[in-house]
This record gives structure tokens, C-alpha cells and sequence, in this order.
């Protein structure tokens, strides 16, 4: 079934990136947590290399998905994935499409009238799989307008003490979700939540 | 209970919700006292047992009376204020205003169980100053509050955790346990 996955990795404080928007030490983990090579695929292939377990969770994970929805800083901070995300068609929510975008050859789309249009549209591009959503911004409105079905929190095992959080100033609060699956990496806590809808 | 003559540990054991705050930004945390907890209180019980000391910034412990805690004297009750010690304290409950560091260090001269560090943010940032916490028990709540306090007020720092152990409960509460690392 077609669902909308959160995907974001935190720290322990609750910061998904430093003061100047860097993720090394959340993200830290897929490059340097363990021996099993993970191939991304995708216009800008990369190989991380992480823990048995989560391999096996990436890999379930990633088999699952088949679209990605995120936000413009997201977008700009990948420089657009090389123009293939690889988990499929990406949709970007942007008030103003990018200069020199959308390019031939690519599958990277841009929606421009709000978060409802971009679920929908990226549903439909991922034929019957999930769509994975990045951002924070991007995220914190899938919630708000009730669209997300699920949010993985990847918990890296550092304490950052300030940068960006996940949700600053979330409405609708207390968004109470489901029981999660929790899988142990090494360096990191993958627990996969269930939104429960209002 | 930790061997006799064991290095007393400094643990900060506390409850978060799954976006990262310890309460709401007034100090407001009914989102998580108002979870049916299950049986065994997530292991609280038995922590309880393993710590005869603890200690907690002023706001905390306001916060702490107000919601009616009891500082009975099973253990002893620290209190950090940089103000004076209000008149009508609870017997059992010192109040001190010096570095932590050393009062840390005095602390561990002494044998004893494990030491509670309760909290707020403010106090763990400062204990994290001086290299004073060896472990993290963070209980992750299931609920996201959208904005709120900290578990560390905010200043920039890493500090590299090992995940110690892991249980999830049956309310879907997730409790992490870090040992702080390039700790002595």
C-alpha cells in the first residue's frame, strides 16, 4: 500500500542539523557505522557503510519506497541529487522553481501550490509504493494537514546542544503516534513510528 | 546496586517526547504524566533503588513541589541555586551554590549508590561543562509537542554517545540508555 513516509535523523537532544544546516553528525552514521556497503543508486550514487542491522533496515526500507517529497532547502543543500533522487521521481514544494530547472533528463519535478498538490502528485509518480518525505519544514506540513502516515526518527547517538530542530513551534500538539518498531544499529536507534489520524 | 567500592556513576535519567523536549516551553509536561504508564513504571522502580542521591536546578525543583513531590529522606536531595535557599525548604533537601565540578568530585569521594541528575536543561548543560555526566537514560515518549525545553539548553557542543542498551515498552515508550563517551 501507498503510504507517506517521514524519513529524518535526529540527535538525541533533538536537532536534525548543526547552526549552519550541517548534518555530518546526525547523518554520521550512514558512512561510518559499520562493514556492510550499501549502494544508493540514483544520479549521485553514494555507498554507505553501516551496521548489519541497519542494512537489513535500509534495504526494507528503501525497497519500499517510490517517490521523495521534500523542500527546497533540501533540494539546494543535495544540489538537486544530480537530477535522479534514488528512490524515484522527486517532488520539491517551492514557491519559485529553480533557475535551470526542471532539466531533460531528470525526474526531478517542482510543485508550486502547497503540500496537498505535492502528496498528491508524488503518490501518483510512486505507482502503488511509498513516498519517502525529507525536511523538516516539509515534514512539520505533511503532519499539520494530516497526510503522513508514517515518521522513521533515525536517533544518532550525539548530543548537538543547538542547530535546527525537527518541529519548532508544531500546532495541534500533542501529535501522539503509534507503537514504533525499534531496530539497534550501532550508532544510531531506528524506531518507525505510525501517525495515528485524527 | 553497584559494587561497594564502584565508581559512582552520575546518570541523568529523564523522559522525552520523540521531537526532543523535556516539557513544553512552560514547564507544562501533562502530555506525558497523563500517559497510563505500564506495570514496573519503565524500569523507574528499580532505578530508584540503584541511586541514593539526587540533584536538580532550582526551576526543577519548584516545578517538583508544585506538582506535589514528597523529598523524603530515603535519599539525599541537591538542590544547584545561584539564589538563596528559600525559608521554608523541606528538611532533607540542601541547597548549595558552588562549582560543580568539585562538589561532584566530593560527591564520588563518599561511597554510595548512583547518582540521580534530574534535571532541567540548564543543570545538564552545566554538568556536560565539566565533563560531570557518565550516562543518559532517555525515555522516548511517543507523542510529538511541537516546541518546548530542551534536554540541554542550548549552546553548541558534540558529545559522542554509546548506546548501551535498549527496551521498548508496551505503550510504545522507548527507553535509550548512553554511556557519555571519552569519559574517564
Amino acid at each position: 500500500m501507498s503510504k507517506v513516509v517521514a524519513i529524518m535523523s535526529l540527535s538525541l537532544d533533538g536537532y536534525v542539523a548543526d547552526l549552519n544546516d550541517g548534518v555530518a553528525e546526525v547523518f554520521d552514521w550512514y558512512i561510518n557505522s559499520g562493514e556492510v556497503e550499501f549502494h544508493t543508486g540514483g544520479s549521485d550514487p553514494m555507498t554507505f557503510k553501516v551496521s548489519g542491522p541497519s542494512a537489513e533496515h535500509l534495504r526494507g526500507l528503501w525497497s519500499e519506497l517510490g517517490a521523495v517529497l521534500t523542500g527546497r532547502r533540501t533540494f539546494d543543500k543535495a544540489e538537486g541529487w544530480g537530477g535522479n533522487h534514488a528512490w524515484g521521481p522527486a517532488f520539491v514544494l517551492t514557491h519559485h522553481v529553480p533557475d535551470g530547472w526542471p532539466r531533460p533528463n531528470s525526474t526531478v519535478h517542482f510543485v508550486t501550490d502547497g503540500i496537498e498538490s505535492a502528496v498528491r502528485q508524488a503518490t501518483a509518480a510512486a505507482a502503488g509504493k511509498s513516498v519517502g518525505v525529507h525536511g523538516a519544514n516539509t515534514i512539520q506540513q505533511c503532519l499539520k494537514a494530516g497526510l503522513l502516515d508514517e515518521i522513521h526518527v533515525d536517533i544518532a547517538a550525539v548530543l548537538l546542544g543547538s542547530g535546527v530542530r525537527l518541529f519548532d513551534r508544531l500546532a495541534g500538539t500533542p501529535v501522539v503516534l503509534g507503537n514504533p518498531t525499534v531496530i539497534r544499529g550501532v550508532g544510531v536507534t531506528h524506531l518507525r513510528y505510525p501517525v495515528r489520524k485524527a | 546496586m553497584t559494587e561497594p567500592l564502584a565508581r559512582r556513576r552520575v546518570i541523568v535519567h529523564i523522559a522525552t517526547s520523540a521531537d526532543g523536549y523535556i516539557a513544553r516551553p512552560d514547564g507544562d509536561i501533562e502530555w506525558l504524566t497523563s500517559r497510563p504508564a505500564p506495570k514496573g513504571f519503565y524500569g523507574m522502580n528499580a532505578f530508584m533503588q540503584s541511586i541514593d542521591t539526587k540533584l536538580l536546578g532550582r526551576k526543577t525543583y519548584e516545578v517538583s513541589l508544585r506538582m506535589g513531590a514528597k523529598f523524603d529522606a530515603k535519599s539525599r536531595h541537591i538542590v544547584f541555586s545561584r539564589q538563596a535557599p528559600p525559608a521554608d525548604a523541606p528538611a532533607g533537601v540542601e541547597f548549595v551554590n558552588g562549582a560543580i565540578g568539585p562538589f561532584v568530585s566530593g560527591l564520588r569521594e563518599h561511597p554510595g549508590k548512583d547518582i540521580w541528575l534530574m534535571g532541567g536543561g540548564d543543570l545538564i548543560a552545566s554538568f556536560l561543562d565539566e565533563q560531570a555526566i557518565d550516562e543518559f537514560v532517555i525515555s522516548v515518549a511517543p507523542v510529538f509537542i511541537g516546541d518546548g525545553i530542551p534536554l540541554i539548553a542550548r549552546r553548541h557542543r558534540h558529545v559522542p554517545l554509546g548506546l548501551q542498551s535498549l527496551e521498548r515498552f508496551e505503550d510504545g515508550l522507548v527507553q535509550l540508555r548512553y554511556r557519555v563517551r571519552n569519559h574517564p
